[in-house]
């Protein structure tokens, strides 16, 4: 039998395994005995610490180098648990010193971040960033009270200018447990600091460089015995952005006045947002919104007050506290109104349905098709460039409904609208691009919802009824009735649902002036008047030019991106073109802003008034102004898009913008020199929440 | 031949039960801080060790149950579905966490660790294949070389996750069962260098292996981060003495060692029971071994002497690789203690090999 040859191999084999376990014996006994008062009394001094030095973040420059987000030296108070002997007693005589500095700070304060850091206190507990001189003399003076507290020197970010740019630059702020979670690399802890929007979040990654870290063996005061091992920290890369730090403060000045300008006949324009693109290269020139993002109020804990200026506590939206969280210029869409025209424009000339010369429509003040809506004059006979120019409601209505909705939607998405321009900033939203299909399931769910529910109710009010009819006759009456009803609510339903859920025609007539359904990002408008003049190449906007390591070296060159070239005849982008030159010749209703421009500078524009939804009570101060502009019509390099809510027309409230920033980039004018006053405009903004 | 039915053997069915018991308590002790800070319940990790070893009990009186003559037919498939499940968990199929993809689950849901059932199936394959091809052995083209190719595929497999430590466990029982069915020692020894070489392939490979080597010869030197475990690990058994610090009592699973429920639970038991706790937990793995050759040797057929060896040496090396990281003579490689660790699939698998190892023990032809 065969396992009478396993059987005396197994006998001796065994003998290994248990040799093994008692060589594991024999160390044991080496280390738990011999070894015991010496590790004993190194577990309790608590030993090796891992003290981080915190690498400084990449700085952040406009395109010309100056430094819009920098990284200054601040010494940061924290706690180092282990070390400390008597919690409560540190934590009072810490309070006591400084309250006089921060009078919020209170010994709950103090405990509850201990208490959220309770798993990983090997690290250090930051209390404060960024504490005065004074305060670290005395700190230091009262060092044997306070074993534990601790002072050491980081870099933390700072922005030299203020709220310029702060949307696109975004803001640092402490990390939440759930980013931590997200990070697979380890590489954050409890204290550290994260981009949290604009620039500052989208290239995190570059900008944070690597933290170091010094191990050393530590006694049981904490004084450090030797050091064991250190790792040098590694600096963030740097950014030099595509925006020109000089527009861009034309453009927030400029905005802030306008606003401060309408603000006595539109008390409700508070919100805007502009961009400005160089139409060959995508590249972000300028971007703002307001009110303003101040990326120094997220430095520490945020104040109640400031915090409400970013978000409303209201239930309801209040036009006159906005919140300034928002990034408008890419996180919110509005309705284009006016600026649309030139959509419907191409459509009907790329269908060969329009002939921009010959070709005159009859205004008489509203189309003649229901729901015969209106036009803001009466304009008489209009071809394409009159009716541009004159902004004619009538002559795009009619444009509308001769091609269709299927050929604007062509077009509109050719230029981009109603989809992500995929440009780097963080949380940019698609719009809306309205189709028959998405009518059809918006309206098909909310028609539903809405006869549900009155079916619910006829069944409830005949429930009722029933339950207390009297006699049988009377319940036989209820029953009929109720039959009828329910007839003739199925009859309502049917006709509801086949007419909301059916593109109507007045759909069309709507999306060809820009209103009805239609929502655009500004800078979508931007990039669409960017590919209308640059001759129909649609570029991927941008804002990081290039990535520089802190030696000078360049990491990653960022180039234009054609999004692709838009399939409409150049032919076609050229009488647009026109017909937009018109606008700001003498009749057009954006001449006023650019007459004083010299002749080699001639400005194409659209304005647009549409109307705000969310008040839709139909007076005057319900409208956004919108606006679009490129410039030198002739070779264009520029384009414009801004949007400022209720503040009417485009002309008089983005176009002013406009105005500003294009007379700075052409030499024009040089608005700089108003900088005293604007000092008090954004400051007199920053208050608006407090008011 | 008709086998006669005994009862099992009745030392190792309480040596089993009480290092599970033991892990119960210390799983709880261990953990306890960890849980509340992570999931704001003390009791988490404990719970859930608590189901895993109910299930793991029914599951050994399941398997102790059905004739393991039965098994011979099972080899093959076993082997072939554990092979599959080795291959998903590498795809993006299986779970990561740590930089190793060592689970199969829906989302990230962990539901077992195929390399759990691996090591079973393989042992149970080599059994099934050795007791067919035992007059083979001494040859090294058809008995040694199909064996170290069958190795290879396995610990290849368990490598790509990567986990170093079940490729050692694997390896080494695999090793064992076939010097057990008659492999010469001077084919051992040409295998031995082949094999020195494959551990120097997989460091170049993967260089932080090397690190981790290097650490464990001197964790001070790399007390930041590869050492760090080792240096932790090492306080808190030499905190223990002769007596521990009691139990509950440990310092270390505060703030400093990490996996102290896990892989280096034998350290808090070592800081908390002392050196005479550690003492009882190898004894128990002494008698689990011995028992489990003496049902080895006593077993009725070569099939039941091959699984037995198969399962007791699996058992007993992976118990003896974990001590021996916890005590700082083995790099760390990232294994369970069977029966003490908290982790459910790992539990599971060791209790149905004692369940399979009873069952053989039931047949012993020495009664």
């Amino acid at each position: 039998m065969k396992t009478e040859e396993v059987r005396p191999r197994l006998k001796s084999y065994s003998y290994l395994v248990i040799a093994l376990l008692t060589v594991l014996l024999v160390r044991l006994a080496v280390v738990q005995l011999l070894h015991n008062t010496e590790y004993q009394a190194k577990a309790k001094e608590n030993r090796v610490r891992l003290v981080p030095i915190k690498a400084a973040r990449g700085e952040i420059y406009d395109r010309n180098g100056n430094v819009m987000a920098a990284s200054e030296l601040v010494y940061t108070l924290s706690l180092n648990y282990p070390a400390m002997t008597d919690q409560t007693e540190v934590v009072s005589r810490l309070v006591s010193l400084l309250q006089p500095a921060y009078p919020e700070t209170t010994a709950e304060m103090i405990n509850e971040k201990i208490n959220l850091q309770k798993n990983r206190l090997y690290e250090p507990v930051v209390l404060l960033r960024d504490i005065p001189w004074e305060l670290v003399v005395q700190l230091e003076e009262h060092r044997q009270e306070l074993p534990g507290v601790e002072i050491a020197v980081e870099p933390l970010r700072n922005y030299p200018q203020g709220a310029l740019a702060g949307h696109v630059l975004g803001y640092m702020h402490s990390i939440t447990p759930e980013e931590i979670d997200q990070q697979q690399d380890y590489k954050y802890g409890l204290s550290s600091l994260i981009g949290k929007s604009g620039v500052e979040k989208q290239y995190e990654k570059e900008l944070r460089g690597q933290d170091g870290a010094r191990n050393v063996e530590v006694d049981s005061r904490g004084r450090p015995v030797r050091e064991l091992v250190t790792l040098e920290p590694r600096r963030g890369n740097n950014l030099y952005l595509t925006l020109d730090q000089d527009l861009q403060r034309v453009m927030e000045q400029s905005m802030d006045n306008m606003l401060a300008g309408l603000q006595p006949r539109h008390p409700r324009a508070r919100v805007a947002s502009a961009v400005l693109l160089n139409v060959k290269t995508g590249q972000i020139l300028a971007m703002c919104s307001v009110p303003a993002m101040v990326p120094d109020d997220w430095k520490g804990n945020i104040s109640s007050q400031r915090a409400a200026y970013y978000f409303p506590q209201g239930e309801v939206y209040d036009p006159m506290n906005p919140g300034a969280f928002l990034n408008r210029a890419i996180q919110v869409s509005y309705a284009p109104g006016s600026t649309f025209k030139p959509i419907t424009g191409m459509a009907a000339l790329e269908t060969g349905l329009m002939d921009p010369d010959k070709e005159y429509v009859n205004c008489k003040g509203a189309y003649w098709v229901a729901p015969y809506i209106k036009c803001w004059g009466v304009h008489g006979n209009v071809n394409y460039y009159s009716g541009m120019a004159g902004s004619c409601n009538v002559y795009f209505q009619e444009m509308g409904r001769r091609v269709g909705q299927e050929n604007i939607v062509k077009i509109a998405r050719e230029l981009g609208l109603g989809s992500k321009t995929g440009v780097d900033l963080p949380y940019e939203t698609a719009g809306l691009l309205p189709t028959a299909e998405w009518k059809r399931e918006l309206n098909a769910v909310l028609t539903d919802r809405k006869y549900q529910a009155l079916k619910t109710q006829i069944e409830e009010k005949y429930q009722n009824l029933l339950d207390q009819a009297a006699d049988e006759d009377s319940r036989r009456k209820l029953e009929s009735q109720k039959k009828n009803e329910i007839a003739k609510w199925e009859a309502q339903y049917q006709i509801d649902y086949n007419f909301n859920t059916k593109w109507q025609a007045y759909d069309t007539f709507n999306m060809s002036i820009g209103e009805g359904y239609n929502e655009y990002t500004v800078l979508q408008l931007a990039n669409f008047a960017a590919a209308l003049a640059n001759g129909g190449r649609l570029m991927q906007p941008y804002v990081v030019d290039r990535i520089v390591a802190s030696d000078g070296r360049v990491i990653q060159q960022f180039s234009p991106t054609l999004l692709h070239q838009v399939a409409v005849s150049s032919r076609t982008l050229a009488q647009t073109r026109q017909a937009m030159l018109a606008v700001t010749e003498p009749g057009g209703t954006g001449h006023f802003l650019f007459n004083s421009f010299p002749a080699h500078i001639r400005v194409a524009a659209k304005t647009g008034t549409a109307q705000n939804r969310r008040a839709p009570d139909g007076s005057s101060q319900n409208y956004n102004g919108v606006f679009l502009a490129f410039a030198p019509y002739d070779d264009p390099e520029i384009a414009f898009a801004g949007v400022v809510e209720y503040g009417y027309h485009g002309s008089e409230s983005a176009g002013l913008v406009a105005r500003d920033v294009f007379e700075q980039y052409f030499g024009i004018k040089d608005h700089r020199q108003y900088n005293m006053n604007q000092e008090q405009v954004s400051h007199n903004m920053s208050n608006i929440a407090v008011d | 031949m008709r086998l006669r039915k005994g009862p099992p053997d009745l030392i190792l069915f309480i040596t089993a039960l009480t290092l599970l018991g033991i892990g119960l308590i210390m799983v709880f002790s261990s953990s306890a801080v960890t849980a509340s800070v992570r999931y704001g319940d003390a009791y988490y990790f404990f719970k859930r060790q608590i189901v895993w070893s109910v299930i793991g009990i029914a599951a050994l009186l399941i398997t102790m149950k059905i004739n393991y003559q039965k098994l011979r037919g099972l080899a093959l498939p076993a082997m072939i579905i554990a092979l599959t499940c080795l291959i998903l968990v590498i795809t993006p199929l299986g779970i990561s966490t740590k930089g190793s993809s060592r689970w199969l689950g829906i989302g990230s849901t962990r539901l077992f660790a195929p390399s759990e059932l691996a090591k079973l199936a393989t042992v149970m394959f080599l059994a099934r294949t050795m007791e067919v091809n035992l007059d083979k052995m001494k040859d090294f083209m058809k008995g040694v070389v199909p064996y170290l190719a069958i190795m290879g595929v396995v610990c290849g497999l368990i490598m790509l996750q990567p986990d170093l430590g079940t490729t050692f466990v694997v390896a080494a029982t695999i090793f064992f069962m076939m010097m057990a069915a008659g492999m010469r020692w001077s084919h051992l020894g040409g295998i031995a260098a082949a094999g020195m070489a494959a551990v120097f392939a997989a460091i170049v490979v993967a260089p932080y292996r090397l690190e981790r080597l290097i650490a464990f010869t001197n964790p001070w030197k790399y007390a930041s981060d590869e050492g760090f475990q080792t240096i932790q690990s090492l306080y808190a058994l030499g905190s223990g003495g002769l007596f521990g610090m009691g139990l509950g009592r440990s310092r270390q699973k505060f703030f400093y060692l990490p996996e102290q429920h896990t892989d280096f639970i034998f350290a808090i038991l070592g800081e908390e029971l002392g050196f005479l706790g550690a003492i009882l937990v190898i004894s128990l793995f002494l008698l689990f071994a011995w028992r489990g050759f003496k049902i080895a040797i006593n077993a009725p057929d070569t099939f039941g002497s091959l699984l037995a060896t198969g399962l007791t040496v699996m058992i007993t090396f992976q118990a003896a690789i974990n001590i021996g990281v916890v005590c700082g003579v083995l790099p760390v490689t990232g294994i369970t203690l069977p029966f003490i660790s908290h982790g459910g699939s790992s539990l599971l698998f060791t209790m149905i090999g004692v369940g399979l190892l009873l069952n053989i023990s039931r047949y012993s032809s020495n009664r």
